[in-house]
């Protein structure tokens, strides 16, 4: 297992590369502008930031997805399933490489943002206004705000986008497999993707309600809900390739 | 031993394999001859366990193949199937992480005789380089089944012939070749058997020195006869 992890992440790591190169850049500017004070910078350097961490999660796991597609639809499929490793063991190594490395960059920009708004609160006094606004943005009220909630509801939204990363990857097997030969596979595995999601989206706020409730509780429940989902997806994606799948 | 029980693969209403059984046993070596289109490739990958058989099966060692057969068999594709990033001397070390009767020591050597580097990028390798490597990466398996399809295919005279010496140093007695190629002259010296496939069914298997002393017939001949429906033999 360890062996193909390396190789996944041997696949991927010029695009993590080139987010972490976009983050120190933004990062010292943002450095640079809370050391001269400079506001312009900053709310240069901030939407940067911003921009950086929602595009490279997007990407990295968007780009797990393509190296999927084409680790079962190339002839470079062969250099995978011709190891003595199964389905589960292939896809679970893309699944924690990928969805391992969405989750670190999460926790990475998560502690970086903390991090930088510890910064800001230190450097400007009247920067109580901005986490007023995060405050209600997150939790709906003001004055609710606290770090571990913004952590936690920052965390809550990266296990969502990992859950949808294991469902590209299903929707991108139901194509090389059941839909194989079919003229519109592609089309109709992105349609299989939406209704599922949609389906999901259903079952989530029969469970939870579809209004957003701010509490730790619900974060972590909300957390527990797309882990399984992953889990879930994981678990018949390998199941397709392991008695469906021919390279 | 590799054994074929009445296997079949259909796609999309065409069927590439039609209830083939063979079975291939340790100490020969095997030719996989047929034109184009005539399902040795798609036998190959079904014996690799690349591809699933639509009925019947394949088993190596009385189990049907799977994972674990990967650690015996060998299997080197046609095409090119090496990640484009990789150089040379990335492959030998992606075969030892993942194959533990890789040696590449014989990697090495195998490199050194055909003439290639280490640092060579796949994507800028010829069609020539680009096979040697392939051959040179899957003998130096010691596997217990090896199975080349093509492996002739876009290299030289010269070449030719490093590869054919690779078989043959590979040959055991608890070893199993299969080679495909249409270069039947040139595997004529080589194979013990020759495994005859024509429009997705078998269409025989014939010991080499059988042919040759009983029906006094060449392989080349007796692919002629096969495919060409031409008369050949005669006196010995």
């Amino acid at each position: 297992m360890g062996a193909l992890i390396k190789y996944e992440f041997r696949k991927s790591w010029k695009m993590k590369g080139l987010v972490l190169c976009f983050t120190a850049f933004f990062e010292l500017l943002f450095l640079l502008g809370i050391w001269r004070l400079n506001e312009d910078l900053l709310a240069a350097s901030c939407t940067g930031l911003v921009l950086t961490t929602i595009c490279g999660l997007f990407l990295i796991g968007v780009y797990g997805i393509h190296i999927l597609s084409k680790d079962i639809n190339t002839k470079q499929s062969y250099m995978l399933f011709m190891t003595p490793n199964s389905s589960y063991k292939i896809l679970g190594a893309k699944v924690i490489e990928n969805c391992g490395s969405v989750l670190v960059s999460g926790v990475f920009f998560i502690a970086l943002s903390i991090l930088d708004m510890m910064l800001l609160v230190v450097r400007y006094d009247d920067v109580q206004g901005l986490i007023d606004l995060m405050s209600v943005a997150i939790t709906g009220d003001v004055g609710n705000f606290n770090y571990q909630g913004f952590g936690m509801a920052c965390f809550d939204g990266v296990m969502g986008w990992v859950y949808l990363i294991c469902l590209g990857y299903l929707a991108v097997v139901i194509c090389a497999t059941l839909l194989k030969g079919n003229r519109f596979n592609g089309l109709l595995s992105f349609v299989a993707f939406l209704v599922i999601s949609l389906v999901v989206n259903h079952i989530h706020d029969a469970i939870y309600g579809d209004l957003y409730i701010y509490s730790m509780t619900r974060l972590i429940s909300n957390v527990g809900f797309y882990a399984l989902l992953t889990l879930l997806f994981y678990l018949i994606t390998a199941w397709i390739m392991d008695n469906k799948l021919s390279v | 031993m590799l054994e074929s029980f009445e296997v079949t693969k259909k796609f999309l209403g065409k069927t590439a394999v039609d209830g083939i059984s063979i079975k291939l046993e340790p100490g020969h070596i095997y030719a996989m001859l047929g034109p184009n289109g005539s399902g040795k490739t798609t036998w190959m990958k079904m014996a690799a366990g690349l591809i699933k058989p639509t009925s019947g099966v394949i088993k190596y060692n009385d189990q049907p193949v799977g994972v674990s057969s990967r650690n015996d068999i060998a299997y080197m594709s046609t095409e090119p199937y090496f990640y484009d990033w990789m150089t040379v001397g990335d492959v030998g070390k992606y075969y030892e992480d993942f194959f533990k009767d890789f040696s590449m020591e014989a990697f090495d050597e195998m490199l050194q005789e055909m003439d290639l580097e280490k640092k060579l990028k796949c994507k800028e390798l010829s069609s020539g380089m680009l096979a040697k490597l392939k051959v040179a990466v899957t003998m130096a398996r010691d596997a217990k089944v090896y199975m080349l399809d093509e492996p002739l295919n876009g290299i030289d005279l010269l070449a030719r012939d490093e590869v054919l010496n690779a078989i043959i140093r590979h040959a055991g007695e608890d070893k199993v070749l299969l080679v495909s190629s249409h270069l039947v002259e040139e595997l004529e010296s080589v194979v013990d058997y020759a495994i005859f496939i024509n429009k997705s069914h078998l269409a025989g298997v014939y010991e080499v020195e059988e042919l040759r002393q009983n029906q006094c017939i060449s392989l080349a001949d007796k692919y002629r006869e096969v495919y060409g429906a031409a008369e050949m033999g005669g006196t010995c």
